[in-house]
């Protein structure tokens, strides 16, 4: 049932850094991180989120339990399902700060990369340009 | 947006989380925080109670530079190290905030057992 271990960092600084990566890490998983997402509007069973997340059972009680024994979300059975919640709100306010500052990355991504395909394609005399879509 | 992109954010949400989920690179942004600071200057405040090696650090640097949390630039023989957003600090202060009151509440039930 426990994920397996994930490879032990180097003890390349103090341990409080050890703590605080760990926090990172525990993110740092696509399912987990739609798990998060599909929790915002409330608690749902285990069998909702393995539906949602298109995954084996044993896969999203992985998921769950990591994120559950790291005090990220809480769980409550009723007849024969068990409920999953997000404890901490503030988590989808860091969800969606990481989600902005992302945003804006690709958007300049895709900006420099219309830059290079106007460099590509109008190789040609207009140097004025139409108002570019904002990606 | 593309609809390609909207539907890989979890992934390259996963991405950037991942990046800041290590003991050096999470001491480095917070080292960053307080302001810019050359690839010297960084060495010589990891250094003063772990031994890290340059290229190690180097390329801890660049895994924070690929995943767009860092951004690097040259100057002279220096290459200086800056967050490539300013929403990371924020990012850092809200983690700090939602670890620290897990950690209490793990305190709080030790106390009570």
């Amino acid at each position: 049932m426990t994920p397996p271990p994930a490879r032990e960092p180097r003890a390349d600084a103090p341990p409080i850094y050890r703590i605080k990566a760990d926090f990172f890490r525990l993110l740092g998983h696509p399912a987990r991180v739609r798990i998060l997402e599909l929790l915002r509007d409330g608690e749902r069973t285990v069998g909702d989120l393995q539906a949602a997340l298109n995954l084996d059972s044993s896969g999203t009680s992985q998921h769950l339990t990591a994120m559950r024994r790291q005090g990220l979300l809480e769980s409550r059975r009723a007849g024969t399902s068990v409920y999953y919640r997000v404890k901490d709100p503030r988590i989808f306010q860091l969800l969606e700060i990481a989600k902005q500052i992302l945003t804006s990355q690709l958007q300049e991504a895709s900006a420099l990369l219309g830059d290079l395909s106007e460099l590509t394609f109008d190789s040609g005399s207009a140097p004025d340009r139409g108002p570019r879509s904002a990606a | 947006m593309n609809r390609r992109v909207t539907r890989d954010l979890p992934r390259l949400n996963a991405e950037f989380f991942k990046a800041l989920g290590h003991p050096l690179r999470m001491r480095l942004l917070e080292l960053l925080n307080d302001g810019a600071r050359s690839v010297t200057e960084l060495l010589d405040h990891v250094d003063v109670d772990v031994d890290v090696e340059q290229p190690y650090l180097s390329q801890q640097l660049g895994v924070l530079r690929r995943a767009g949390l860092v951004v690097a630039r040259r100057e002279g023989s220096h290459v200086i190290y800056t967050l490539s957003d300013e929403r990371i600090t924020e990012l850092l202060a809200l983690s700090r905030r939602i670890q620290l009151d897990m950690i209490t509440a793990i305190h709080d039930e030790l106390h009570a057992s």
